[in-house]
């Protein structure tokens, strides 16, 4: 190998670990009920996350902080099999906090890229919870009772579209600050309704006109205040209730 | 220095009993929306007739954005005695200050608005002044416009589990509905925001416990240049 051909090997090299940092993206699999924890930081910025879907499947994904630090501002995109983006959550909702869903259009492989605001440019790092749903259907005059803590995070669950809904809400035993019921329209995330109650056994309801395809139920803690206060846990009722 | 003895002095009186002949005075009809100024730290005054057993809710907001007035409300009778209660409320679109009185005579009433600092505020704000309708199992028709405001409705009387429930019949403005116990701060105990169909809020009453029920369109104020427009009838009952 001539001296000018080993110089320019070198240049390579030296140049791909300057314009690549390792860890910059990160892929793994994943299945619907697994969370898997991930940090932030300027060398680690963006998470790739991949899981099987079939035609049909209503998903949901989150994240949410998993210790009281910095990273304020999760940005989520899910893409189909061919690569394109579905739906993407570059928004606000509380400090920490990213939701995505969707029906999925086609079976196949489907994509998650979990991000901070600004991405390479920006500053946020800290430790965090990624999670990946099927949330369960629930049909007219279908009860369940959950409970949520740190470990369990926000609870999901939807209802198919086509006729008004109404939907019952109520929670017991919180030892500090409650959880908030919301509804997401189809592909919304800005949540359609939301009902708050200070008292356990105090219930609330919505009714919702049944435009959508389906609704997202959600049973969520502002997820920042669980770190801070991590023995929280609260059991709940979620009802469809029958027409 | 001069408009703080003013005001001092108009202190002084109200609490005295002593109604103040040099307070702003005007009659307001129940559920007239009205705007007015407040631009000199003085008390304005609004009189209204009422009778034994009305539930009378005020609510006024600082419909100024670049205004420093927040107001402070307070019901007074005829004999210029403080009746109900006061206080700001500790919600998402509620108003910057409610007042509720239970009436337990005929007579002329009025709702005094003050700013809730001494200092020299200024700014436009609302004020409606509602006879709010006690709930039953008859559904009372509602609407919600830039014009009427939020709409109040009482739970009075009532033992046992209760839920006041709303459904939206025009419109597509979405709808809140919050619960607030006055024996409690004002932080309602239950709502439920945002459904552009209808909603509810079940709880447990005691007959002891006057319930007001606030019935809102989501947005910060009624401003009547608000971009944002608000049309929603709705029928509300007690289940």
């Amino acid at each position: 190998m001539s001296k000018r051909l080993s110089l320019l090997v070198l240049f390579v090299v030296v140049m791909s670990a300057v314009v690549m940092p390792a860890a910059a993206q990160e892929t793994q699999s994943i299945a619907y009920g697994e969370s898997v924890e991930g940090v932030m930081s300027n060398t680690a910025f963006e998470f790739e996350y991949t899981f099987e879907g079939e035609e049909g499947d209503i998903v949901a994904a989150d994240v949410r902080l998993a210790e009281s630090g910095a990273f304020g501002t999760p940005e989520l995109f899910l893409l189909g099999p061919d690569g394109d983006t579905l739906i993407e959550f570059t928004g606000f909702i509380r400090l920490g906090e990213a939701l995505v869903f969707a029906q999925l259009p086609e079976s196949g492989e489907y994509t998650v890229i979990l991000t901070r605001r600004d991405g390479r440019s920006g500053d946020d790092e800290g430790a965090f919870v990624f999670s990946l749903y099927q949330p369960q259907i629930l049909t007219p005059g279908e009860s369940v009772d959950g409970e949520i803590n740190i470990d369990t995070g926000n609870q999901y669950y939807a209802i198919e579209g086509g006729a008004p809904a109404t939907l019952r809400y109520s929670w017991s035993d919180a030892n500090s600050s409650v959880p908030t019921f919301r509804v997401y329209a189809y592909e919304d995330v800005a949540p359609a309704a939301a009902v708050v109650t200070r008292y356990p056994e105090i219930g609330g309801s919505v009714v919702v006109d049944g435009s959508e395809p389906f609704y997202l139920l959600a049973v969520e803690y502002e997820q920042s205040s669980l770190v801070i206060y991590g023995d929280w846990e609260t059991e709940y009722t979620v009802e469809y209730l029958a027409d | 220095m001069k408009r703080l003895l003013t005001m001092i002095g108009l202190v002084g009186l109200l609490g005295s009993g002593v109604v103040s002949a040099q307070i702003e005075t005007q009659p307001i009809d129940f559920d007239q929306l009205i705007t007015a100024d407040f631009d000199d730290s003085a008390p304005m005054r609004f009189t209204f007739e009422a009778q034994a057993g009305d539930v009378i809710v005020a609510d006024a907001r600082n419909v100024d954005i670049f205004g420093s007035f927040v107001p402070q409300l307070a019901f007074y009778n005829e004999a210029d005695e403080a009746v109900g209660l006061a206080q700001r409320p500790i919600s998402n679109y509620a108003p910057d200050a409610l007042a509720v009185a239970q009436i337990e005579s005929d007579g002329t009433y009025s709702v005094i608005v003050t700013a809730s600092d001494t200092g020299e505020s200024t700014g436009t704000f609302s004020l409606k002044v509602t006879r709010a309708a006690v709930l039953s199992s008859d559904a009372l028709q509602g609407a919600l416009s830039l014009e009427s405001g939020d709409a109040y409705f009482a739970v009075a009387d009532a033992d046992g589990v209760v839920e006041p429930v709303f459904a939206v019949t025009g419109g597509e403005n979405a709808v809140a509905l919050a619960v607030y116990d006055l024996s409690e701060t004002w932080e309602p105990i239950g709502t439920v925001s945002g459904p552009s169909s209808g909603g509810s809020v079940r709880f447990e009453a005691d007959s002891n416990i006057l319930y007001v029920i606030a019935v809102s369109a989501n947005v910060s104020d009624y401003a009547a240049d608000s971009a944002t427009p608000v049309d929603v009838t709705f029928a509300i009952s007690l289940r």
